[in-house]
Formats: structure tokens, C-alpha cells, sequence
């Protein structure tokens, strides 16, 4: 369970390289690495990412 | 296709037709203390179809009074003069423009984003104590340029969806490489001959590229909308792509997780209610 209140999401420039992504379009249910494909393959860390992957987590919990 | 043919093609958004001009008297009345909303009401009620498309939007289920506003005069009375005049900018551009004949542009994908992005910017204004109005309306209109390059200039936009599609990239490096422009610079422009205020045109311009500022701005709020957009997959692309978020505005705008959770549950309940009532 996320604390909406408390928690802040760090400045983006503290966060690491990440891994590439596949190039076909997945289900859309399990999109979120794909959307971001562009900053993976720059290998820059998009601030949206992470938040987007707790708020489907949270949809799907 | 050659820089001086892209040009050539360019030329013909100078072509776009006016807003009517009971929308350019309402941005230069909503910048005045002495508005008369009278004199506004009967103005906007002489065009029948600006008028009937403001009330059907006035009465869905956004605004919070459905099946309630009958007439321009009380619609400003329940929503007030500034959503009104939202209400009736949307209306006016959607039925300004002339619906594009472009390969490969989807009008219905267009304005579902165009529409997540104003809600999106809305929400945001509103956690920062933003101008919300402004927010939602230069996010609604963020995207203007392309639009209008749909309309106007179908080949030139054409030829940059391909060179998206082909290699994968941002519509803006695609735009960039084929017309030696994009769609922020020619939609601002557009904004400007149509008479919006500075704040928007800026938005318009800018919202890919936010300029260092010492607090959140306007622009910070749609950069960050536009890429909530995308990330949330609401407009049904198929090659949708999160374009690079700017960390300085991200940075500036210092929502907490929470904050930005609740937004985007917003805006992902908000879209269809909208979209259905624009007819978009």
C-alpha cells in the first residue's frame, strides 16, 4: 500500500541507467517498458516511469 | 521532400480560418475588469451552433450540473465566466478547423489526447494553486500546431508520421528532420493569429522544451501533462511513445508520489466523460 501522503518521488537525476526494451508493441496490459522505449534505449531515466509502474501495480491490487 | 517544398507547404496554415469573432471579443473581455456578461451572453447566443455546442458541453457530467444549463446567460451564472469561455473555446476550434484528410493522422486519437493532457494540466494547476483554467485550456490546445498541419498541410505531416513510424522516434525529432520545424513553433503561431493570450501561445511553444524558471510555470504544467498522457495510453496509438520529460520542470513542479497518483487516477476517469461530450 502506497502512503499518498508521505511519499516523494526523488529528483530524476539521481537515477541509474536501465535496460533496453523489446521493439513489438506488448499487450496493452503490460505496455509500461515498451511506452518508455525511447528514454531505455537513450538509457536516461524517465521520471514517470517508476511512478507509472506502482500506479498499475496499485490498480491491480 | 525539400526544405523549400516543406515551406511552400507550410504556407498554407496561414490559410487556417479565423476563431469566429465572438471568441477573440471573449479573450480580450476576460483580461478586462469591466466585462459585461450580459453583453457576452447575447453575443455568443447570436452564433446558434457555437452556442448549442457550449451548452451540450456545459451539461455533461464534467461540470457537475447535467441537463441543467439551458441558456448561454445561465450557463455563466452555474459554471462561471471562465469556464464558459473554455467551454466555447473548445467548441469554436473544434469546429474551426477543417477536418483533415491526413494518412496515418487519427482526429479521434488527437483529441482524446489533446483532452487527457487538459485534464491532466487542470489537476496539476490545481495541487500547485496554478491557474487551472489556463492549465486545462493550453492543454487542450498543446498540440494545436499538429492539428493544423493535419488540415492544412496533410503531405508535410504525412511525411513525418512515416518517419516516425519507420525509425521509431518522437514525433517532434520526426517533425524536426522532414519539415525543418514542428508543431509546437507552428502551433503557437496559430494560437497568436488567433488571438490567445501570451500565457497560452507560450505553452503551446514550449511545452517540449520548459525554459529554466525560478518557480513552476504554465509550461512546466503541460510538459509534464503531455508525458502523463502518453504514459497513461489513453489515446489507443498503437506506436504511443513516451517523449523525454525535462527534470528541471519535473523537479520545479515537486509533486509527492501521492500527489501524482491522484492525478492520473483523475484523468483517466475524467477522459471519456469529456471526450463524449466534446463528440470528439
Amino acid at each position: 500500500m502506497i502512503d499518498k501522503a508521505a511519499t516523494h518521488l526523488p529528483p530524476a537525476s539521481q537515477a541509474g541507467p536501465q535496460q533496453a526494451s523489446p521493439p513489438e508493441p506488448p499487450a496493452r496490459a503490460d505496455r509500461v517498458e515498451w511506452l518508455f522505449r525511447d528514454a531505455l534505449r537513450r538509457r536516461q531515466v524517465h521520471p514517470l516511469m517508476e511512478l507509472l509502474r506502482r500506479y498499475r501495480g496499485q490498480e491491480g491490487a | 521532400m525539400t526544405a523549400a517544398s516543406s515551406a511552400m507547404r507550410l504556407d498554407a496554415l496561414r490559410e487556417l480560418p479565423s476563431l469566429p469573432q465572438v471568441i477573440i471579443d471573449l479573450q480580450s473581455a476576460m483580461s478586462r475588469e469591466d466585462v459585461s456578461i450580459d453583453a457576452i451572453a447575447d453575443t455568443v447566443s447570436l452564433d446558434q451552433a457555437l452556442a448549442a455546442k457550449a451548452l451540450r458541453v456545459a451539461n455533461c457530467s464534467f461540470y457537475g450540473v447535467p441537463g441543467r444549463v439551458v441558456s448561454i446567460r445561465q450557463a455563466i451564472g452555474i459554471l462561471g465566466l471562465r469556464s464558459v469561455s473554455t467551454v466555447l473555446t473548445i467548441a469554436a476550434v473544434s469546429q474551426t478547423i477543417p477536418r483533415p484528410s491526413c494518412p496515418g493522422f487519427d482526429m479521434e486519437r488527437y483529441w482524446r489526447h489533446s483532452v487527457a493532457v487538459a485534464l491532466c494540466a487542470r489537476s496539476i494547476a490545481r495541487t500547485l494553486h496554478l491557474d487551472a483554467d489556463v492549465a486545462f485550456t493550453a492543454g487542450l490546445l498543446h498540440d494545436l500546431g499538429r492539428l493544423a498541419l493535419a488540415s492544412q498541410a496533410p503531405t508535410c505531416l504525412g511525411e513525418a508520421l512515416r518517419r516516425r513510424d519507420e525509425l521509431d522516434c518522437t514525433m517532434l525529432e520526426a517533425e524536426r528532420a522532414t519539415l525543418g520545424t514542428d508543431h509546437a513553433a507552428l502551433g503557437s503561431q496559430v494560437a497568436a493569429r488567433w488571438h490567445f493570450g501570451p500565457a497560452i501561445v507560450d505553452a503551446i511553444r514550449l511545452h517540449h522544451e520548459p525554459p529554466a524558471a525560478p518557480k513552476a510555470t504554465v509550461v512546466d504544467i503541460v510538459h509534464i501533462a503531455d508525458g502523463i498522457a502518453h504514459a497513461l495510453d489513453l489515446a489507443g496509438d498503437p506506436n504511443e511513445l513516451v517523449p523525454p520529460l525535462d527534470t528541471a520542470a519535473w523537479n520545479r513542479a515537486g509533486l509527492t508520489e501521492g500527489q501524482m497518483l491522484l492525478v492520473l487516477e483523475g484523468t483517466e476517469a475524467e477522459v471519456d466523460g469529456l471526450c463524449d461530450a466534446l463528440a470528439v
